[in-house]
């Protein structure tokens, strides 16, 4: 029985691979003969690695078909050329081209109107003359000839009149527009790259978005394609100081119409991707330079504070300790109320809209660093992406500003019944108590006897105010680029994009560093100052943060503590 | 068990997810703002200067202050709201025994 199987076991493999021995024998692989010479193991070795070529979209050529006249088995040697095409070998030769020309030629044979295209376009220059460096050829974008993979067009949407094109191919751009010592040798302009990844459009084609345009969309001629959907044309770029081109003049606003419908040449003004440095107006350059040196002091004061904050109240932690105080159960059981159900409420408001706002937003701000760009993907997935993270984005925003509006009526109403205590306006007194609370950080001593609020909570309060109205609105201006492109100049818009990014920057390390420090990490505090959620501070805590406002209401005897 | 215990928990894991999954990308943001602010400062492209450098440790440092304390404090809200669930589902299931007896 044991021999029975034993022999079944090894008879049908043996009879399978029988029955596939003459399908095989009679398809044998027309390449193989080259293939035993010219195999590569790695990308860029001379040769074919025959895996990936059969993946390819010219898996099902011969080599003969684009290496044309060749005899094998060999020796066989490069047919010589004549013409135009013998002086495009040479010239590639002798600019030390990284692509081999001779394919680019090849190509031609069947894809002729496409290289017709390219000819035509600014990276056919370098082939007719005149060139510092030599320019692309088909591999140069396509990847290695023989490794040529189908999916570079991104599908259109389901009723789009335009769709954005080769984005796998624009990704390629770089590899020349990227890189220095080309940029310089062939006299280009060095920082597109950077600028683009710096620009909306580049942060949300990082992020991984299909709808924003990538190098070719805009630079390239469009054209329309069967289903009527206009399809930029990667073959077909143009310098942007040839009149035909997209991005030149007058061009610009209709390139731009494609995607921001009404476009205007207002709007179009706004560069895509470039230094506010080289910004037609100043105003931009003038205003990223201010708002950068306001966010960069701001932050460095605020961190300095809390690092000598941090230092005194570990110190007052210590002597306290030393001297046996402890804590006063009386005292922490009483509450006063510190904030009202409306106070609360706005706060809320604020908060969850702060913190949304920048999960949402600054993932797409950071995918302008290289090195960030997969967290940020994975970080705007989260939300469905990058526009649905927009949506949340302006939700979020929708939410500050209901918490605003609550608050400026709260204002009013209270003004209106004589009951508005302007507790919160700055005064000669928070001067001083700046100075004395710098030497308590610095000198040790008593912690000033602040009132109601300190003058850190001061300045976080009329911070929210001035962050409100660059946020909110540099916000609406980014929300309806073309509605404020109609009616606005042009430098407003690239101003509102600048301080949009500066002043997030600020407001979120300040809030989360300074603000959550001083309101819920500072020793004497953590792990949290409930008084955001029940508006209720202990007596205990009043004492230690707001000396002055306690021993008001001791003396006043409102307080039932003794 | 102390009545902030809940919430000291709550920041600590809070951290501890900080250290796990955020503690590389917020250097990486707060890196990323130092270079913006610093070429707003000092004009692009930025060059690798000292005080260039210094603004993006600083941005580095920022960075990874605002979001762990970003986790800390929400840590402790969870931690916090854990705590009030525990505390007032223990007593109400005591209670529901002691009837039973």
């Amino acid at each position: 029985m044991k021999t029975l199987l034993l022999s079944l076991l090894l008879t049908f493999p043996m009879a399978a691979a029988a029955a596939d021995a003459p399908a095989k024998a009679a398809a044998p692989d027309p390449n193989q003969a080259c293939f035993d010479c010219h195999v590569a193991s790695k990308p860029g070795e001379v040769g074919v690695r025959p895996a990936e070529f059969g993946k390819s979209v010219h898996a099902s050529f011969g080599c003969t078909d684009c290496h044309a006249d060749y005899q094998a088995p060999g020796p066989h040697e490069l047919a010589p050329l004549t013409g135009a095409d013998a002086a495009l070998v040479a010239r590639s030769e002798a600019l030390k081209a990284s692509t081999a020309p001779r394919a680019y030629l090849a190509c031609g044979n069947c894809h002729a109107e496409v290289v017709e295209q390219v000819a035509a376009s600014v990276h056919g220059k370098w082939a007719k003359g005149d060139a510092k460096v030599a320019g692309p050829t088909c591999a140069s974008c396509h990847g290695s000839v023989h490794e040529i993979v189908k999916g570079v067009a991104t599908p259109a949407p389901a009723g789009a009149t335009f769709a954005t094109g080769a984005r796998a191919i624009s990704e390629r751009c770089e590899k020349c527009h990227a890189d220095p010592a080309y940029v310089e040798k062939a006299g280009l302009k060095g920082d597109v790259v950077v600028t683009f990844h710096d620009s909306i459009h580049g942060r949300l084609v990082n992020t991984g978005s299909a709808l924003a345009p990538a190098c070719a969309d805009c630079h390239g001629a469009a054209e329309k394609d069967g289903k009527g959907v206009l399809r930029p044309n990667a073959h077909k770029i143009l310098a942007k100081t040839d009149p035909a081109s997209p991005v030149a003049g007058k061009n610009r606003a209709g390139t731009c119409g494609r995607c921001h419908a009404g476009a205007n040449d207002n709007f179009a003004k706004l560069v895509a991707h470039n230094d506010p440095a080289h910004s037609e107006s100043k105003i931009p350059h003038f205003l990223h330079v201010v708002f950068s040196w306001l966010a960069a002091l701001t932050l460095i004061f605020f961190a300095g504070h809390v690092a000598l904050d941090l230092f005194a109240e570990i110190r007052h932690k210590v002597r306290m300790r030393k001297a046996g105080h402890g804590h006063d159960p009386a005292k922490e059981s009483q509450f006063v109320q510190r904030f009202d159900l409306h106070q609360r409420a706005q706060h809320w408001l604020m908060l969850v809209g702060v913190i949304l706002l920048g999960v949402t937003g600054w993932p797409l701000r950071g995918a302008g660093s290289p090195e960030a760009i997969e967290t940020s993907r994975k970080i705007l997935g989260l939300f469905g992406g990058p526009h649905g993270a927009a949506l949340l984005h302006r939700i979020a925003a929708v939410m500050i500003i209901i918490s605003g509006g609550y608050h400026l009526l709260y204002l009013v109403l209270h003004g209106a019944r004589r009951t508005l205590a302007f507790s919160m306006l700055p005064g000669p007194r928070d001067v001083g108590e700046i100075r004395d609370n710098i030497r308590y950080m610095l000198a040790g001593g008593d912690r000033p006897a602040y009132g109601k609020y300190s003058y850190l909570e001061k300045f976080d309060y009329w911070a929210v105010f001035w962050g409100m109205i660059m946020m909110v609105g540099t916000g609406f201006v980014l929300w309806f680029p073309v509605f404020f492109a109609t009616y606005a100049p042009h430098w407003l818009l690239t101003s509102a994009q600048i301080i949009h990014g500066e002043e997030a920057t600020l407001a979120l390390l300040f809030l989360f560093v300074v603000h959550f420090y001083n309101a819920h990490l500072k020793p004497s505090i953590f792990p949290m100052n409930w008084v955001w959620l029940t508006g209720k501070m202990s007596h205990a805590m009043l004492e230690e943060e707001h000396r002055g406002q306690y021993e008001e209401l001791v003396e006043k005897k409102k307080d039932p503590h003794p | 068990m102390n009545r902030k215990t809940p919430s000291i928990i709550g920041a600590a894991v809070g951290l501890a997810l900080f250290l796990a999954i955020a503690l590389l990308p917020a250097l990486l943001y707060g890196g990323y703002a130092g270079v913006l602010l610093a070429g707003g400062i000092f004009g692009t492209p930025v060059q690798p200067t000292f005080l260039v450098r210094s603004l993006i440790m600083f941005g580095m440092v920022m960075g990874a202050l605002g979001v762990g304390s970003l986790f800390a404090v929400g840590g402790a809200v969870a931690g916090a709201a854990v705590g009030v669930l525990t505390t007032s589902v223990a007593p109400a299931k005591a209670a529901t025994q002691e009837t039973k007896a």
